[in-house]
């Protein structure tokens, strides 16, 4: 910093910072922390704590961490006239509340809430929502379902960990990591530590913060599985503005040029950022209804490329905007053309908007 | 040297764990508000996100307490702990704050409260903290590590896993936008 008065706020912050104290229950926390690890059982209760949602699989769309403390109390209960399941060995309930049930071919049937341990593997599972897994030599088989797996550190020299969705073999490395997926037609978003994907003999190396995506009977999409920028040829007229209205439109999410070309993505950590607060930009326009600033700041972001996933987010909240501004003609074509680029991605209301619109098949 | 080997093949022996649990305690009351602070500044003023990267360093110090041979260097290894600790939950955070994952997970988790501030009383620090938390997360941390905690390019660098040239032009980009923000106040 070269500004004095700034060096010497700086300064000032620092002491301020300086003289906050940390609460007393943090020492008490972390006492308890250690004291439950120094007992006998305290491997799954370590492995338990670890499972704020390291590693989550599923087929439902939808996935998210969760850090809230496990009970330590232990509940296994079957479902009124069945026989309380036999859990397989190794295998313990660590939820609150749980109703395990299993099948002849050793299949877990977790209902939502339920998490249990699986010693072998050294993992803990959260289900989220209905989940069967079957443990095995080398980790969990996920049959159906959305959970979090939580997986202690693998020592070097260590097999890893896998978990298998439906052929697509998820290999644990790290200690540290996210993953989202679906069954048949699943991918995988890492945020921390490292894992591989193996199919078909084919082995990719997951990055973090990358997505990878898998379904049956293809190969695996690499991350660069990016949507090209949509051309979109309805021209809107400009609506009234607000002339107290002081903010700039459309911040642009790139400087170089003003060209129309499509550019290389930003990074991946810039790429966040920008789409986190442009959306927001969108969102702020949207509220003040104006259509015209939220569709422009959507065309700044359509310059760039995104993953799938995103790309159906821009492009339906392109359409819904479109709608919102009365403009049916081309939210029908628009919603035309979503469909055709991200049929079973995204919102699945888009053929209930066109109806509503009373949209041709044209 | 860092005073830590690599971690070993298998966990602690069971013996130790008394050992740990006294060294761990020990080294929480010796460094724990340390290691607070330094969460503290780079989560943005937020005290429970502070206070929980402390808890994660501890139980962390815990689990590799046999592997550390070099107590009396325990400050590094707790700064570097701290400091890798908040760059990935930040990584996380941002992860899921991306719009396509937020609208993945719309339905599975309700709209988040915002963290409880922290609020220094006066008022141009308290805009001061708001301009730095603002700061891309790299930006921020980089940003603390110089100018709270003295560290050199090299070791920015090297606990971030960054090039030098890199930490140089986050340190650039952050200074440049904290002093245009000091320059004009907020609501301006």
């Amino acid at each position: 910093m070269t500004e004095p008065m700034t060096r010497t706020q700086l300064r000032d912050l620092a002491q301020a910072l300086d003289a906050v104290e940390p609460s007393p229950q943090l020492g008490a926390r972390l006492h308890a922390t250690v004291a439950d690890r120094q007992r006998p059982t305290g491997g799954f209760a370590r492995l338990a704590l670890a499972g704020a949602a390291v590693l989550a699989v599923g087929v439902a769309v939808g996935w998210s961490l969760r850090s809230d403390r496990v009970p330590v109390d232990t509940v296994t209960q079957a479902p009124a006239g069945l026989e309380p399941a036999a859990l397989p060995d190794g295998v313990k309930v660590v939820s609150g509340s749980c109703t395990v049930t299993t099948s002849d071919a050793g299949a877990l049937s977790l209902p939502a809430g339920c998490r249990v341990a699986l010693g072998p593997s050294a993992m803990v599972v959260d289900a989220w929502s209905p989940t069967t897994i079957r443990p095995t030599a080398r980790g969990v088989a996920m049959q159906a379902g959305l959970a979090a797996f939580a997986v202690d550190s693998v020592p070097e020299g260590r097999a890893p960990v896998e978990v298998d969705v439906g052929g697509t073999v998820v290999r644990v490395i790290g200690t540290r990591f996210v993953i989202g997926a679906q069954a048949d037609a699943g991918h995988l978003d890492l945020v921390e530590g490292r894992v591989e994907l193996v199919r078909d003999g084919e082995v990719l190396d997951v990055e973090v913060g990358r997505r990878v995506s898998w379904e049956r009977g293809r190969p695996l999409a690499v991350p660069a599985d990016t949507v090209e920028p949509e051309p979109e040829p309805e021209q809107v007229a400009p609506e009234q503005t607000d002339p107290e209205q002081t903010e700039p439109p459309a911040a642009p999410t790139s400087t170089r040029s003003s060209d129309t070309s499509v550019r290389p993505g930003p990074t991946p950590d810039d790429a966040s950022e920008q789409l986190t607060a442009a959306l927001e930009r969108v969102a702020r326009h949207r509220r003040q209804r104006q259509y015209d600033r939220a569709l422009a700041e959507l065309d700044a972001l359509s310059k760039h490329r995104w993953d799938r996933a995103t790309g159906a987010v821009l492009s339906y909240e392109r359409g819904t905007l479109l709608e919102a501004s009365e403009r049916t003609t081309a939210a029908c074509a628009h919603w035309a053309r979503h469909l055709r680029r991200f049929h079973g991605v995204g919102p699945a209301d888009v053929a209930q908007r066109r109806e509503r619109l009373a949209c041709s098949d044209r | 040297m860092l005073g830590i080997h690599h971690l070993a093949e298998d966990a602690p022996d069971a013996t130790l764990a008394p050992q740990a649990g006294e060294g761990v305690e020990h080294a929480y009351r010796e460094h724990g508000a340390a290691v607070f602070r330094v969460a503290l500044r780079m989560g943005r003023g937020d005290r429970a996100w502070a206070e929980d990267v402390t808890h994660e360093v501890f139980v962390d110090l815990f689990d590799r307490w046999s592997t550390i041979d070099d107590t009396a260097r325990l400050s590094t290894w707790l700064y570097r702990a701290t400091v890798r600790r908040c760059l990935n939950r930040l990584r996380r955070q941002r992860l899921m704050d991306r719009p396509g994952v937020r609208w993945l997970i719309r339905g599975w988790r309700g709209p988040q409260p915002d963290p409880e501030r922290l609020q220094l009383g006066k008022e141009q620090l308290d805009q001061l903290l708001t301009r730095l938390s603002s700061l891309p997360d790299k930006q921020r941390v980089a940003f603390c590590m110089r100018h709270f905690d003295d560290r050199s390019g090299r070791d920015i660098a090297e606990i971030m896993g960054h090039s030098e040239g890199y930490v140089s032009k986050l340190l650039r980009k952050a200074e440049a936008t904290l002093a245009l923000a000091m320059e004009r106040p907020e609501g301006s």
